[in-house]
């Protein structure tokens, strides 16, 4: 059952209903270190984009590289500053290939050498607390400078979400991408502390 | 600060499809609250409520075929966008940026397709076993349900909807935090314009709860009147009598812009949207605070972001000169209401002309916020105040003026429009004259 999701693999065969969500506590960097605490990550760069296709059920590959590179614009970076891409990976056909041609719109040829975090294939699909759950883990990701093992496909074409166990790496900035049913896109950027 | 001005507004009512048509009516103090005949309500207990009628969507869309078969929700949310796009201009408008052109929604769910979903109980119902056989459900499902009735159920499809009739490519949000809805969604596309994430935000609501389980819902909670006589006596805020609110359904939409962008393609301001404030009750879910804090936090922190000190007068005249009441008709709200504007306007409370027009119209939900800030905007234009009709018996324990049953000529500058839902939202925005 754990390769039933096979997100960007050639013979993927669609994704899996799953539940759940994820709840962060967002705060401005002065309140939290008035009150001693312990920030995760930075978020250093929101895009938001709609797709502009014939059937809300389509993905969008230029709304896709629209919204990420907006919120390189924000985080005031570019492509290069990216270390791990945490795209949906529904594993439906469709869907993965928008994602995979938005993606190299914006990072070309170094795409397939960027990893990735793909979380449906653990948890199912949560629809809308899979953004939330997404970036909870690209936290957890930044502050242990560890991707976590992958499940999912033996070979993916174009992008680097082979099935693959866990790896330490540095971390400094993680993109976050959510595009959705209906056409809304949303990605978001994620800086370690200090960087 | 970045100004952000209303160029386009757009209402699709139970009180009628058009601006005119809907102010004229308010300001008759008319009713559209009748009987239910959109299902077979005659056994409920409530037999009536703010219906839209006379509304055909495809005449507010260019090529109704690219729309498939948009949910109720979606249908207002085209009629009342249509509206609002021709008014701000940009329908002729080669030169906007589609991709700086986005869209914030506070809009509710579609329809559920409960008519498909009975049907396939009944079919795999094995009698025998006196429950659904699981296998006859699954295949009688997979080969019978809508997959476009599934899709339009989910609460983002009128937005989808709206931004393939106009090409809309930038920042694109649904927020579904119940009668609160689609003033939050106008705030916050206020905050991107702010931003510069984009030049133009479509903003507002839609909602049709207007089905049989919408109304035996909030019959169970006790929240629906159940007058027993003429419906369009039911609704009536700030009334001794009043019994719950009504149920209406509909859109209100607005286009909002930076003020840059608007002069620059020679569009006219109809009014400034100057402050939005947002607060939790953190209190019962169905309930408010019973002293008033979560509203009254929320009217603050708009009148805050609008630098406007509510206690004070120039010339002797408040500097909020109408509130739109979120006014529901039920007992707690109207009396919560009127405390919580108290609070934050002291003295001058009740100098400060008070309506809801869901005495009118009905309670819209998702889409109240933004189909009451309409009205803000037409009395600003027109010198009139929308009256609260049916308040003939008054609360002796609410005293402030709340335009009772008929329209009135006024000086409107300023005003403040209020929304709280379910769940303890509360959102408030403030709008004024568009002054260069």
């Amino acid at each position: 059952m754990s390769e039933l999701v096979t997100p960007f693999a050639s013979d993927s065969s669609g994704t899996v209903i799953g539940e759940g969500g994820g709840i962060l506590i967002v705060e401005s960097k002065s309140s939290c270190d008035a009150r001693n605490g312990m920030p995760w990550c930075t978020i250093d760069g929101i895009g938001c984009r709609q797709s502009f296709t014939d059937s809300p059920l389509e993905a969008d590959p230029h709304a896709i590289t629209s919204a990420v590179r907006r919120a390189l614009v924000e985080a005031n970076c570019d492509a290069s500053a990216i270390d791990v891409i945490v795209p949906l990976g529904a594993g439906i056909p469709q869907l993965d290939d928008a994602e995979r041609e938005g993606l190299a719109e914006v990072f070309g040829d170094n795409l397939p050498s960027i990893p990735t975090i793909t979380t449906i294939p653990y948890t199912g699909n949560c629809m809308a607390g899979n953004g939330a759950i997404a970036i909870c883990v690209a936290a957890k990701s930044i502050i242990e400078q560890k991707i976590p093992a992958r499940l999912g496909g033996i070979k993916t074409e174009g992008i680097r979400a082979e099935k693959c166990a866990a790896t330490e790496m540095p971390i400094n900035k993680v993109l976050v991408l959510s595009p959705s049913e209906g056409g809304q896109c949303v990605a978001i950027i994620l800086g370690r502390m200090g960087t | 600060m970045t100004r952000v001005v209303i160029t386009g507004m757009g209402w699709i009512t139970p009180l009628g499809n058009n601006l005119e048509t809907v102010w004229k009516r308010i300001c008759n103090s008319e009713s559209a609250i009748a009987t239910i005949d959109r299902f077979d309500a005659s056994s409920f207990p409530t037999k009536f409520a703010g219906q839209v009628r006379d509304f055909d969507w495809k005449k507010f869309v260019n090529d109704a075929s690219v729309h498939h078969e948009p949910a109720m929700n979606s249908q207002f949310a085209l009629g009342a966008a249509r509206q609002a796009w021709e008014q701000s201009g940009l329908g002729g408008y080669d030169a906007l940026n589609l991709e700086r052109a986005g869209i914030y929604l506070g809009a509710g769910e579609g329809v559920l397709d409960f008519s498909a979903h009975s049907m396939i109980d009944t079919h795999s119902w094995d009698v025998e076993d006196g429950k659904v056989d699981a296998v006859a459900w699954a295949k009688f499902a997979s080969e019978s349900l809508d997959e476009w009735g599934e899709v339009e159920q989910e609460p983002n499809m009128p937005l989808w909807h709206v931004a393939k009739e106009y090409g809309l490519q930038g920042p694109a949000f649904n927020c579904l935090t119940a009668c609160a809805a689609s003033t939050q969604a106008i705030g916050e596309a206020v905050s991107v314009l702010r931003a510069g994430d984009a030049d133009v935000m479509l903003s507002g609501g839609t909602h049709t709860m207007l089905h049989a389980l919408g109304i035996t819902g909030f019959n169970r909670l006790t929240a629906l009147s159940t007058f027993d006589g003429d419906p369009r006596k039911a609704s009536k805020p700030f009334s001794k009598d009043r019994g719950g609110f009504v149920m209406g359904e509909g859109s209100g939409m607005l286009v909002l812009e930076t003020l840059e962008h608007a002069l620059a393609r020679g569009a006219t301001p109809l009014a400034e949207i100057v402050g939005f404030g947002s607060s939790a009750d953190a209190y019962r879910i169905t309930d408010l605070h019973p002293e008033g804090r979560g509203p009254a936090a929320a009217i603050r922190n708009a009148l805050a972001q609008a630098n406007i000190d509510p206690t004070t007068t120039i010339e002797g005249k408040p500097l909020v000169q109408y509130i739109s009441a979120h006014g529901t008709s039920t007992q707690e709200n109207d009396s919560i209401e009127t405390k919580a504007i108290k609070l934050v306007f002291g003295d001058n409370a009740p100098n400060v002309p008070v309506s809801s027009i869901k005495s009118m119209m009905g309670h819209l939900i998702a889409a109240a916020g933004s189909v009451e800030l309409i009205t803000c905007v037409m009395s600003i234009q027109t010198g009139m105040l929308a009256p609260t009709i049916n308040l003939d018996n008054p609360d002796p324990e609410l005293d402030l003026d709340y335009v009772p049953n008929v329209a009135r000529k006024a000086q409107v500058d300023c005003c403040l429009s209020n929304s709280f839902g379910f769940g303890g939202q509360n959102n408030t925005l403030v709008v004024k004259r568009y002054k260069a």
